[in-house]
Parts: structure tokens; C-alpha cells; sequence
């Protein structure tokens, strides 16, 4: 794992530590996979620097990436719907949201 | 205006007053729907107004011709456009072109402007979606009632700023909606002042109720309570497929007069989301009008 600027960041890299702003507000979980969209989010809240996991067990051969993918995305969803799945609609809709958006992951 | 409780008129009537720069309607928007309320006017007095703004005219020919369309003929010209889709849906198309136009631009931080319109024309698309499948008529009223769910968000940001900031911040650091934030901090919701400022606007009664309750459906007036569910559920269907944000990451949870409203059988999961998911595909060419 190393500290990077967030100008050498690249997407598809492994967010190594969480990442919180100035006050440690959380604002991604270590194991996030960067994106572009991230990065430029990360500039719009003025993080400078995050921690990158560039240990062999995280850079991970090209055709495991998919699962590390969706296991991000599962995570991401359960995050998101925290609370909401109580409702029979609502774990409904979390499911087949998780099966449509996996079913897309390059 | 609204059906609201007296204590948010007063405050929104606060806030009109303090806003008072509220945007205008676009002019050409205005033109546009005078000329409509005029029984004489013809395909051709319409393709005359929109042919006065080049680019806007160019615009709606891209929107015509992409996918979103799906036309098996390409339309060369405004006149035909408004021959094959009518007036109202190329009245629609230009009233999301300028409210793109009108409000572009980022004031950076918390609120980030690009991905606010993605989750906009997400839910736009998804309500557009959900209409076709419940055999609604007005696809494009749904779309455009989607795309404008949020808009008070944006008139927040430009006018309430710091208020707005700090509800942003309250919603992020106790991950909670943003409506929920706003009620605490401004007093206010933005699909009050989203209903505000298209009430303004003279958009229909029937869409600005949509925008005003999409957050609480069960409140909305007998004739918009089906567009009202549409829209309420396709905020969260753009949430749950993780496309753009609108200032928070919490996903609501579905309104159950909402849910008994579309009658959609839970079974029927998978295809909604996939009926959604690829509308709003197909409809993110619009981003390309606010860059």
C-alpha cells in the first residue's frame, strides 16, 4: 500500500485506507475500486492524498477484476440500501439491481 | 399554489422574497407556449419560433433522431419533427434543453452539478419507462417531470447557498436523505421550492404537484397521483442503479400508497429495472448539452 497524490490516482486501483475529509468524515471504504467519477469527486471535495493498494493480493490479474467488481458493487448496495431493506419491495429492488448492474461489469 | 401546511407557505413565501432573482422561464420557452395556447398556430408557426434559435433547433433535431426516439426514418427538419412527435412533446424537448442551458455551470464542493443532471435524466427516463409499461399516455411529461423532480436542489445552491451546503453536509456525514437535511436546516424541502419556481414558471398544475410531492406521494391531489408514484419510484430506481447523485447516497423507501397506486407486481422486478435501466441509457445523450 502507498500514499499517492491524488493526481497520480488512476482509476481501477484499490482504495487502500478509508478515505475521510479534513474533519474524518468518511467519505469512501478502503476496497472501493477508484473510477473516474471518483477521482473527480475526490478533487471536488479537496482530498489531496488517499492510500493505493499495490500489494500483489490487490493488484489483481486481469480476469479476476470482474469479481473484485462486483463484490465492490454488492458492498456499494448494501451500503446504500442500509435500512431500506426491511421492505418487501425495497429487498426486491436491491436484488434485481445487484443482478442488472453485475450483469454489466466488464 | 400549493396544498402545503401554513407554516411552509409562510416560509416559502420567505424565501420567494429573499430569492429574488428566481430564475425566469427561458424567453424562448415562453414564446413557445403562448404560441401552443393559440388555436390558429400551426406545425409551421412553431418550426418558425424554434428556427429563430439555431442551435436549440439543431438540439431538438439530435434528441429526434437519437435512440430515445427510436425513429426508423431520420427527421431532417423542425417542421417535420413537430409533424411526427406534436407539439407537446417538442415543447418538452426544448424545455429540457434550456433548463440545461439556464443551469449549467458547477459551484463546486458538496454538489456536483454533472452528476445532479445524470440522476435527473436518470429519473426522467425511468419514469418515462415505468409510464410505458403502466400504459400511460404522456411519456414526455413523465420525462420531463423527472428531470425537473430536483430542480429545486439547484435554486437552493444558487440562492440558498450556504443553508444548502449545510444540509449537504448533514446528509453526508449522518447518511441520511437530503430532504430530511433540508427540513432541518432551511424549513423547506426542494420539491417545495422546485414546485416554487415552476408554479413560476407557469408549468402545469399537474406537473408541479408531481414535483412537489414526489418525496411524499400520498399527499398528491387526485388526477397526479399516478404520475406522482411514477416519479416518486423512478427516483429510486435512478438510486438504485447507481446513476449520477442528487446530493445524497441514501435510497428512499418506496411510499406504500405509492406502491398500491402502480399496481406492479413485485415478480415483475427484474424487467422494471432492466426497462429503466436501459432508458436511461439510452437517454444520457442529454448530458451533452449541459458540457
Amino acid at each position: 500500500m502507498k500514499l499517492v497524490r491524488l493526481d497520480e490516482a488512476r482509476a481501477g486501483q484499490l482504495v487502500g485506507r478509508d478515505v475521510t475529509d479534513a474533519r474524518g468524515s468518511l467519505l469512501f471504504k478502503a476496497g472501493t475500486i477508484l473510477t473516474a467519477d471518483l477521482i473527480q469527486k475526490l478533487r471536488g471535495w479537496k482530498v489531496t492524498h488517499l492510500f493505493v493498494d499495490d500489494t500483489p493480493s490487490a493488484i489483481l490479474p486481469p480476469l479476476q477484476r470482474p469479481a473484485a467488481k462486483q463484490a465492490a458493487l454488492d458492498r456499494e448496495l448494501d451500503s446504500v440500501f442500509t435500512g431500506a431493506v426491511q421492505h418487501p419491495v425495497m429487498a426486491r429492488l436491491r436484488e434485481a439491481a445487484g443482478r442488472y448492474l453485475k450483469a454489466r461489469i466488464k | 399554489m400549493t396544498n402545503a401546511p401554513a407554516h411552509i407557505e409562510e416560509r416559502l413565501k420567505r424565501i420567494a422574497d429573499e430569492v429574488v432573482g428566481l430564475p425566469t422561464l427561458p424567453p424562448m420557452l415562453a414564446r413557445m407556449n403562448q404560441l401552443m395556447m393559440d388555436p390558429g398556430a400551426s406545425a409551421a408557426d412553431v418550426a418558425k419560433l424554434l428556427s429563430s434559435d439555431p442551435a436549440l433547433a439543431s438540439k431538438v433535431l439530435r434528441v429526434v433522431n437519437s435512440a430515445f426516439y427510436g425513429l426508423a426514418n431520420r427527421v431532417a427538419t423542425v417542421t417535420h419533427a413537430i409533424v411526427i412527435l406534436g407539439f407537446n412533446t417538442i415543447r418538452n424537448i426544448v424545455l429540457g434543453s434550456s433548463i440545461f442551458e439556464q443551469f449549467k455551470g458547477d459551484s463546486g464542493g458538496l454538489f456536483d452539478r454533472t452528476q445532479f443532471w445524470k440522476h435527473s435524466i436518470a429519473c426522467g427516463a425511468a419514469a418515462r419507462a415505468l409510464g410505458r409499461r403502466l400504459g400511460q399516455q404522456h411519456l414526455e411529461e413523465l420525462f420531463v417531470a423527472g428531470l425537473l423532480h430536483d430542480i429545486g436542489k439547484v435554486v437552493e445552491d444558487q440562492h440558498l447557498h450556504e443553508q444548502f451546503v449545510q444540509a449537504l453536509t448533514i446528509a453526508r456525514d449522518r447518511d441520511c436523505l437530503l430532504v430530511a437535511a433540508e427540513e432541518q436546516v432551511l424549513g423547506v424541502t426542494h420539491a417545495e421550492v422546485g414546485a416554487l419556481l415552476l408554479g413560476k414558471w407557469n408549468l402545469s398544475k399537474g406537473m408541479v404537484e408531481v414535483v412537489r410531492c414526489h418525496h411524499n406521494p400520498s399527499v398528491a391531489a387526485e388526477g397526479t397521483r399516478t404520475a406522482t408514484a411514477i416519479v416518486h419510484f423512478a427516483d429510486i430506481l435512478a438510486r438504485a442503479l447507481r446513476v449520477g447523485s442528487g446530493g445524497d447516497r441514501k435510497i428512499p423507501i418506496v411510499s406504500d400508497a405509492a406502491w398500491q397506486v402502480l399496481g406492479l407486481p413485485l415478480d415483475q422486478m427484474d424487467a422494471i429495472v432492466t426497462e429503466a435501466g436501459e432508458e436511461i441509457e439510452r437517454a444520457m445523450f442529454f448530458l451533452d448539452f449541459i458540457r
